[in-house]
This record gives structure tokens, sequence and C-alpha cells, in this order.
């Protein structure tokens, strides 16, 4: 409980409350491997789409916050000999113990 | 507290939407012009019914003139009486400046943030081009979403003459018109369609300036943290259907999605 008050206090509860965020960090958690922005904005569609765009936009928000981290590394695609950079991201454990003093405090 | 709460029931039952609120307006200058300028030879019957429904109309929709005064209206009460009980500090970074500066603002833009009780949201002072935020507000959006909080907001300041001059402009036309009207209709019909022309096109130009602003703070900052802003704004609020002052959030989100399709940077 105290943990939670903490998270609320210092405003990283407030952050992660977006719709959005909560969504992608949703979503990273079901995939502990990680993921690309890509495969998280296809992942989030299935309930309301997202654009690219915003889904790097919150995982600069959630970084800036601890809450994933991220690496960027090339990968293999289809017509193209070199790869292309992608940003992989994986939910870390301060975003699961937010979650859970989020559901605890409620 | 019951009566405020039942009082809160009453408000809720009787809410116009912003459209049927505009709906209303429009009727009462359509009444105004096309059987107000034949009054005079409409049957006493005619004349009487044309009255009530007239009257009543424009009881209705009065409720357009509180909603497009409160907001600016309790905010600047709000500076003025919980002034000097709130605290007020000045927010003044080198990004700050830099993005007044990449607005195209020449003079320096003061930023405040507040913690009184009756500035919900951030908002510009008209008449001193003053910035004000909330410390909720700072403490709850991330940092990029602040700072397209405020380049929304330096738009204002920026475009606070041009909007001066259109109200000004659009001012002159609804006099114009009910000038005209005035010359074949009784006074009182005349003076309430004049009122509902004013908060019909007031209401046209304050929008205007808001998607204006947002477009010019999309511009500035790119258009993802403002509409990052407005969806966690829309997750909130239980309506969102617009008002005198502000299109719905889902309007500015769908237009702030276009220029994000449109920028293939």
């Amino acid at each position: 409980m105290a943990l939670a008050i903490k998270f609320l206090v210092n405003g990283t509860a407030g952050k992660m409350m977006h719709p959005s965020r909560i969504a992608i960090i949703l979503s990273l958690k079901k995939h502990p491997e990680g993921l690309y922005v890509d495969q998280i904005a296809k992942d989030i569609a299935k309930q309301s789409p997202i654009h690219p765009r915003m889904v790097s936009h919150h995982l600069d928000i959630l970084e800036e916050e601890g809450l994933i981290e991220s690496s960027y590394e090339l990968a293999k695609v289809p017509g193209s000999k070199r790869g292309v950079a992608v940003r992989r991201c994986v939910s870390t454990k301060k975003a699961e113990e937010v979650i859970q003093d989020i559901k605890d405090s409620i | 507290m019951p009566r405020l709460t039942r009082l809160k029931e009453i408000g809720e039952y009787i809410y116009l939407t912003f459209r049927i609120r505009q709906v209303l307006l429009i009727s009462i200058v359509a009444l105004a012009v096309i059987p107000g300028m034949f009054i005079f030879n409409l049957p006493r019957e005619v004349r009487l019914v044309y009255a009530y429904v007239f009257v009543a109309i424009f009881y209705i929709s009065a409720v357009s003139l509180t909603n497009f005064f409160s907001v600016p209206i309790v905010q600047l009460i709000g500076l003025g009486l919980y002034g000097r009980k709130s605290v007020t500090r000045e927010y003044s970074t080198p990004e700050i400046k830099e993005l007044a500066k990449k607005m195209g603002i020449s003079k320096a833009v003061k930023v405040y943030i507040t913690n009184n009780r009756l500035i919900r949201g951030p908002f510009t002072n008209g008449f001193t081009g003053k910035v004000y935020l909330t410390e909720a507000w700072v403490k709850r959006f991330p940092h990029k979403e602040v700072m397209a909080t405020l380049a929304h907001e330096f738009s204002h300041v920026k475009n606070g003459r041009r909007f001066s001059l259109e109200i000004a402009v659009v001012m002159a036309g609804v006099m114009l018109v009910t000038a005209i009207l005035a010359l074949h209709s009784i006074p009182v019909i005349v003076d309430i369609a004049g009122f509902a022309m004013m908060i019909l096109m007031m209401s046209f130009l304050a929008r205007n300036n808001e998607i204006r602003a947002d477009v010019e703070a999309a511009r500035a900052v790119g258009p993802e943290a403002l509409i990052s802003v407005f969806e966690q704004l829309k997750a909130d609020s239980k309506k969102d259907d617009g008002s005198e002052t502000h299109p719905s959030l889902r309007e500015r989100i769908a237009r702030l999605m276009k220029m994000l399709e449109e920028d293939k940077s």
C-alpha cells in the first residue's frame, strides 16, 4: 500500500494510466521476449487502432519513467539486404509493481 | 450538500448538447429573418404563437451564453479572488523560451504554475498574455506533453490580436445585419436575433482559434504529444460534445491524426 501511495504521489502511476500506455504495458507484459514498435501497434490494434508514431511517443514516456527498457537492433525484413533498425521494448519490474499497486489501491 | 447534488442532477437532466444549442440559435436567426420580417403582415393569432415560440427558443438557448462566458470568467475571477491565497510561481526554462521563439513570439512570454483551485486547466489570459498552468497538470502529464500544451497556449498569445480583430470584424457584420433587420421588424426580435448571431459567430471564431492553436502547436512540437493529452482528457471526461469555445476532443484528435498521417518525416 505504501508503494501505491509512492507511485501515486510521484506521478508515475498517473502517467501510466493513459489508455494507450496501459495497453502498451499490458501488451509487453504478455510478451516477455520484447516487441518492436510495429508489433506493439498491431497487438494493441486488436482493441483500438493506434499509429506507430503514437506508440513511439508513449514508449519514450514509459522509458523516461523507467517502466520499459528499449534497445535498437537490426531486424531482417523481406526485400532488405542489410535489415532495418528496430526498437525492441520490454516492460520492467517497476511497471509490474505499479500495476500491482494500482490494483491494490483500487 | 444534498441540495447541491439535486441541483447537479437537474443540471444534467436539462443539459443540451452543443449541436442542439447551435440548432436553437440558428432557428432564432431563421425565425427572426423569415417570419420576423413580415411580422406586421401576419394575423394577430399567428403573431402571438410566433412570439411565444421565439421567446421560448431564446430562453432555452440562453444556456449557450453561460457556456460561452462561464469558463473564461470563472478563471479570471479565480485569478482575482484566489490570486493571493494560491501559490503562483513563474515557470521559465531555456526550453520554454526556445519554444516561444520557434513559434514566432517576439516578446517574452510569462508562464506561471498555480495551485489556484478555480483554474481547472491551462489557459492564456487574453488581457495580459500570461500563460497559466496548474500544478496538477504539470505533475500529471509528462514533460513532452506539458510542452505541447504550452505550444498550444503560445499560439493563443501569438494570435491574440488577430483573434480580437476577427471578433471586431464579425461584430461589425452582425451589427450591419441587425440594422437591416431593424428596418423590417420589431426591436425585441432584432435584439434577440442579434444576440443569437453574435453567439453563433463568436463560437465559430473561438472554435476556429482553438483549431489554429492545435495546428500551430503540432507544427512546433509534433502532433503526438497533443493527441496523447487529448486522449487522456477524453478518457477522463463523461461528455465530449464540445462547447461554444472548444471543438470536441474527438474532432481535435481526428484533425491531429490527419496531420500525423500526412507527415511522413
